[in-house]
């Protein structure tokens, strides 16, 4: 396109291109389109580099003030697009232009007219030349666009050493040959085209060959293998497998709600944060929480199937005595209540000795009178126990909450005590000034001193000693001052060994939960009790005495189900040899039994009737020796006794005939010759003539050739020889079709197919018919395989 | 010991068991069957296909876990037939002991027995008219019939569900609750019974000298053949290639199939009257005993004779076992011989003796490790180790088989009957290429004129065109010519009709063949 373009140009005055068309220079719309910008630029470079080219212009800008006619000029571009391209290229600009005219919605004059002007101002600097005609006009005088022609210019179409263009002479070039006759040409073709259909089509050879000599072909052909997903295959979720999924994959990724990365790196840096221990131990606190949660359910569990009456009845009771406890402190329902109680609390400031009402009554001395003293203690008490519950700690729960705090608390009483003790004092001299009260207070005191520090100790080093420490069998009171031996000791001690252990689990419990520090001492124990699951797990359950007195009254068939327990590998061989020795017991008692059953059946035994009768008789084995020695040893007596049957036998003499039967079949089976010339034909004297020439013999083929005969070395045996015509319907007559000889044929039916004769894999493999489709698959067309 | 097959090879031990005769097979030359390519790969393929049947059928072997076992002598000095039934009792698991059981009937004997096929009836047929068939493992009785009338053989048909009786003058067949359903007036005076149960056939024979077939599954008597010999003796069938073997008077067994009206073979085995045939199941070894009291060993394969044995007294019943194990029973003996076809036995395997009685019929029991024996006194069985075949195909034969199996059974072996027409001295014959010289050989048509161009005849439909000087004709003679009503049109149509027909037959009988119809068949009825 390039090359033909000055040439183009050159010519382009005296037509718009259509003198000559060369196919290759036929271009779609589109590309014209697309080459017309191009062509822009190449025209005004080529305009800035030669501005001899007036006529041009001219007929540019004659055509851009002319607008319908460049419309018509454009239909016409539109119709041959093989138009010139500098039209094209102009008429680019006029196009949108009109185009914008024709829908005068969108019309924005401003820019088309700047646009228009910035396009056709560059050049109108350009054109203003002078064409100076100095030919005369002719009708043979043709514009020379002010160029001359000379000699070379003209040559330079013809030499190719003055031009490359130069295309009438080329040394190179030949003449060109006649073209091929239509039909010559048309068979070339053919044999071109064959050729390459050929080539395509050996590409299917292999795959048809292969399909060809398929014992069984199953379509759909390479079917995709599908597994089942069960719980035994995992497979990742990631990847969407069914179309549905693909396409709701692809929704939730274009929305941007499926960030892959989110989850992994959450995880990834919640572990890279970790150090291995912690790791380690955040593992083991969660396989700790675990096992204590399985545990817990499983006592639940075991205690939701307890089916006694009376044990429900006694958990009914316990558990309203702990809610009743429970209420003492906290119930959110009451909170309004408690409200109110402290609302006139404070309004009456009762509960204080600092209320004028006390302060009065103390510096009256009325206190001493029996009902205010009442009343000032109740008040003292009231005061107390609300204080207790501003500090916000239950009745029940004291204990459990620091010991430090509940230090604090205790010597915050003493010092309030001492208070108070001056008030009790102030108050005279009551019970509680009496001797053996203060005592006993003082001993109290102790008690719960001491029982703070063993509470500090327990803190301290985790030692649960004090628990496990057993009450003996021996109930000591404090103040009786002697030892009782009484059976209810013991069940007081049980009480008080379950109460213990039920703490140790507790605390037990406690620790597994808070996990601070001492993992490897608590893990022992932990562990233990795992052990302990296990093997209640393995077993049938044993249930513990000490958790459950009712458990174990009513224990009696659980225990009958031990009986029964399974024996597994990790049971000891002890128990192994003791259930081994069990089964052999019940076995052979049941063996008795059943004995002793069959024993009261064999009364009414039907199968009685039917067994052996046995016959026993003491001459009957010399008998049977002598019989068995006549048959094969006795040669003497045998051949004495051969004899007397021949003789016996001698008038049937059946061999004989049995030897004539066959000569006679032999010889009528045989082939036979009939002498068929007339008798008498040809003798003129007689029968004195030796040889006559016209002997006429015919030749009856019989059934079988005397020497032919299957039983010819046979003695005592005549097999006939005749064909059995009823058996030839199932012979065929000749080799069928693909085989070349009859052994062949018969090396096809060697194996029978029915599957009595063969096996089951064999008889299926024979049977299969040769095409397998899949009903209800869409089988596609064949594919080649080299795509 | 041979080396141990190797892993995936084709070979494995025990094919050669599975392989079928290589005689009219062709062998290949280089690797080659034929020139011609695609005949050669289809060889080759078929080769390879009997290769792996063989392979695969020699693997089924693992299958087959039961193993016979027989009576074994400790010391050459031991004697196997020494040991006593009473002796083998001790010995037995209760189960076995059970099947052995001894039946006291002493008026209307002697007995004659036959088993089921799957050997879990038992017929007897005392000569005076007592007939009951037995489930005799459970002891329960199906059903007792007395005749009143002589009964000289019974046999169980495909099933235990009918039976037939040879009776004094017909033969009778009874359901399995003893209901007589068929009287055979064409078996006359037969004594002996056999049944074919792959081609339904039962054969009679007896003293008319005639063999006879008669398919029970149509009722149609398939043939009578005349043995010329005077009564038969014996009748055995060969369970291989179901060839009738009888024995004759003077002393020959003949072969008899149903399609061929003069025996297969002849065979002259003794010089008196044959008292009893006995055939293996592989249908290669025969046993004959006869009056001149010769116990003679044939192999049916060539025909030959093997051994000849001498009995003290003529045996009055052989019988071969699945496993090879021949009873040969005379008067109140029975004996049992082990390996009597492969070499000269001089001792029995077992020896047994009833006392007081005679030997009427020994029968071994299919699968089971019995001898069923009906003598004069009723009925006994024995215990004979190694008798019964251990390995049974329940698709062939089921000794446990349900009802429903049973009835299915029936079902399928009267879709899979074989022609009698098929029955040859060599069933292998039947599909391959006949051998004899082309111009013997018939041509497709001809086959078919052998076999069913007399009957084709026969059944031929005619179409009924009358002569030329009908009565129509005659009517449309003596009307007025010039008169034309309805009769006359529909007389005139019925002529026309009638002409055309005739020509067609014409046209039929010389073979020109028929016009096309112009306008085809949908049209042709507007003509």
């Amino acid at each position: 396109m390039r090359n033909g373009q000055g040439y183009e140009e050159s010519s382009e005055d005296e037509d718009d291109g259509y003198s000559s068309i060369d196919e290759n220079q036929l271009v779609t719309l589109s590309e014209a389109w697309d080459m017309d910008d191009k062509d822009l630029n190449t025209y005004e470079k080529s305009t800035s580099k030669n501005n001899d080219i007036v006529l041009n212009e001219d007929d540019d800008k004659w055509e851009s003030e002319s607008e319908p006619e460049s419309e018509s000029e454009e239909d016409d571009d539109e119709d041959d697009d093989n138009s010139d391209q500098e039209d094209d290229s102009e008429e680019d600009i006029f196009q949108n232009d009109s185009d914008d005219i024709e829908d005068e919605d969108d019309i924005n004059l401003a820019s088309t007219v700047s646009k228009l002007q910035s396009s056709l101002r560059k050049p109108e600097k350009e054109r203003r030349k002078l064409i100076a005609e100095t030919t005369e006009e002719n009708e043979f005088n043709l514009p020379t666009n002010g160029n001359k022609l000379s000699l070379t210019d003209m040559l330079a179409a013809v030499d190719s050493s003055i031009s490359k263009d130069a295309i009438l002479i080329d040394e190179d070039s030949k003449a060109i040959a006649a073209p091929l006759p239509k039909r010559i040409q048309q068979r070339h073709d053919r044999a071109v085209a064959y050729e390459m259909t050929k080539e395509e089509i050996s590409k299917w050879e292999d795959t048809v060959q292969k399909n060809r000599q398929a014992e069984v072909l199953k379509f759909p052909l390479n079917p995709k293998i599908k597994h089942n997903d069960s719980a035994t295959t995992f497979k990742s979720d990631n990847i969407p497998t069914t179309e549905l999924e693909t396409k709701i994959n692809n929704v939730l990724k274009e929305s941007a709600l499926i960030d892959e990365k989110k989850e992994a790196t959450f995880e990834e840096i919640a572990i890279a944060k970790m150090s291995s221990e912690e790791m380690q131990r955040r593992t083991n606190e969660l396989r700790l929480m675990r096992e204590l949660m399985f545990r817990d359910e499983k006592r639940a569990k075991r205690i939701k199937k307890i089916k006694s009456k009376q044990y429900h009845k006694i958990k009914k009771k316990e558990r309203l005595r702990n809610q009743e406890l429970v209420e003492g402190s906290d119930n959110e329902s009451e909170g309004e209540d408690h409200d109110m109680k402290r609302a006139q609390e404070r309004m009456s400031l009762k509960h204080k000795t600092q209320s004028n009402w006390a302060k009065s009554m103390i510096k009256s001395g009325l206190s001493k009178d029996a009902s205010n003293r009442s009343e000032l203690e109740e008040m003292l008490r009231q005061g107390e126990r609300l204080r207790a519950k501003q500090l916000g700690h239950e009745d029940g729960e004291q204990s459990d909450d620091n010991i430090s705090d509940i230090e604090n608390d205790y010597n915050r009483d003493r010092d309030n005590n001492e208070a108070d003790e001056a008030i009790k004092n102030k108050l005279g001299k009551g019970v509680l000034a009496m001797d053996f009260m203060k005592k006993a207070e003082e001993r109290s005191k102790q008690e719960n001193l001491q029982e703070l520090e063993e509470l500090r100790r327990l803190e301290q080093e985790g030692d649960l000693q004090s628990f496990e420490d057993s009450t003996s069998n021996v109930n000591i009171t404090i103040n009786q001052g002697r030892r009782v031996y009484t059976p209810s000791a013991s069940a007081i001690r049980e009480d008080i060994d379950q109460v213990n252990q039920q703490v140790l689990a507790e605390i037990n419990d406690d620790q597994a939960n808070s996990l601070t520090s001492k993992l490897g001492k608590k893990f022992n124990v932990v562990a233990n009790s795992e052990r302990k699951d296990k093997t209640e797990l393995s077993k049938d359950i044993i249930v513990e005495e000490d958790v459950n007195p009712w458990l174990t009254e009513s224990s009696e068939p659980s225990q009958k189900s031990n009986k029964v327990t399974t024996i597994d590998k990790e049971s000891s061989k002890l128990s192994k040899a003791a259930a081994k020795i069990a089964k052999k017991v019940s076995k052979k008692h049941n063996n008795n039994n059943n004995k002793r059953k069959n024993d009261e059946d064999q009364l009414i035994d039907i199968e009685e009737t039917l067994k052996v009768i046995t016959t026993s008789r003491g001459g009957e084995e010399d008998e049977e020796e002598e019989e068995g020695e006549g048959i094969g040893s006795n040669e003497n007596k045998m051949f004495k006794q051969k004899d007397l049957i021949k003789e016996a036998f001698a008038g049937d003499d059946v061999v004989e005939e049995f030897e004539i039967e066959k000569k006679r079949t032999i010889r009528d089976e045989d082939d036979k010759q009939e002498d068929l010339t007339l008798p008498g034909w040809g003798d003129w004297a007689g029968g004195s003539k030796k040889n006559k020439k016209r002997k006429v013999i015919k030749k009856i083929d019989g059934v079988v050739q005397k020497d032919k005969r299957k039983d010819k070395n046979l003695k005592n045996v005549i097999i006939n020889e005749k064909v059995n015509k009823k058996n030839l319907k199932y012979q065929s007559s000749g080799v069928p079709f693909p085989f070349e000889s009859r052994e062949q044929y018969e090396r096809s039916l060697r194996m029978p197919v029915g599957q009595e004769w063969t096996s089951r894999d064999t008889h299926q493999k024979m049977t299969m018919p040769r095409i397998v489709t899949k009903q209800g698959t869409v089988i596609d067309p064949l594919k080649a395989p080299f795509k | 010991m041979a080396p141990p097959a190797k892993m995936g090879s084709i070979d494995r031990p025990g094919t050669e068991k599975y392989q079928r005769s290589d005689s009219g097979v062709a062998k290949k030359k280089k690797g080659k069957y034929s020139k011609d390519k695609k005949l050669n790969a289809n060889l080759k393929k078929l080769d390879n296909q009997y290769k792996e049947a063989l392979r695969s059928a020699a693997g089924t072997d693992l299958l087959l876990t039961e193993e016979t076992g027989f009576l074994e002598a400790d010391s050459p000095m031991e004697k196997t037939f020494k040991f006593q039934q009473q002796d083998i009792e001790q010995v037995l698991d209760e189960q076995t002991v059970n099947k052995k059981f001894e039946l006291n009937l002493p008026k209307l004997g002697p007995y004659q027995i036959d088993y089921s096929r799957n050997g879990r009836d038992l017929l007897l047929g005392g000569i005076k008219g007592h007939v009951a068939s037995i489930d005799w493992r459970k002891g329960a009785m199906n059903c007792e019939l007395f005749l009143n009338e002589t009964v000289h053989a019974v046999k169980y048909l495909h099933n235990n569900q009918y039976f037939a009786v040879a009776q004094k003058k017909y033969t009778f067949i009874y359901d399995n609750q003893g209901t007589e359903l068929h009287r055979l007036k064409q078996h006359i005076d037969s004594t002996l019974l056999d049944f074919l149960p792959y081609h339904f056939l039962l054969v009679t024979a007896g003293n008319t000298g005639f063999i006879k077939f008669h398919d029970v599954s149509t009722g149609n008597l398939v043939s009578e053949l005349r043995t010329k010999l005077g009564p038969t003796q014996a009748l055995k069938q060969n369970p291989w290639n179901a060839v009738m073997h009888a024995g004759h008077s003077n002393g020959t067994v003949s072969l008899w199939a149903p399609n061929m009206s003069t025996p297969l073979a002849k065979m002259l085995s003794a010089r008196g009257p044959v008292t009893d045939i006995a055939i293996d199941r592989e249908g290669k070894y025969m046993v004959v005993s006869g009056a001149d009291k010769s116990l003679k060993v044939w192999d049916l394969r060539k025909f030959k004779e093997l051994d000849n044995y001498y009995t003290p007294t003529p045996a009055k019943s052989l019988d071969i076992s699945d496993t090879g194990l021949l009873s040969v029973s005379w008067g109140p003996h029975i004996t049992v011989w082990k390996d009597i076809f492969k070499t000269k036995q001089s001792d029995p395997y077992m020896n047994h003796l009833i006392p007081s009685s005679k030997v009427e019929r020994a029968k071994f029991v299919p699968f089971e490790d019995i001898l069923g024996v009906g003598h004069s006194k009723g009925f006994s069985s024995l215990v004979i180790p190694g008798a019964g075949e251990a390995n049974y195909d329940a698709l062939e034969l089921n000794p446990y088989e349900s009802v429903k199996q049973r009835q299915q059974g029936e079902v399928r072996a009267l879709m899979n009957k074989l022609s009698p027409d098929t029955i040859s001295l060599d069933p292998n014959v039947i599909g391959t290429v006949d051998k004899r010289a082309n111009s013997i050989r018939l041509k497709p048509g001809q086959i078919g004129e052998i076999t069913e161009g007399s009957e084709e005849n026969k059944m031929e439909i005619k179409p009924e065109v009358k002569g030329k000087n009908s009565s129509l004709r005659k009517h449309l003679r003596k009307k007025t010519q010039n008169v034309i009503d309805q009769r006359k049109l529909r007389i005139e149509r019925n002529l026309k009709m009638e002409k055309e027909a005739r020509q067609k037959k014409y046209k039929q009988d010389r073979g020109i063949p028929e016009e096309k119809d112009l306008l085809g068949p949908a049209l042709s009825r507007f003509k």
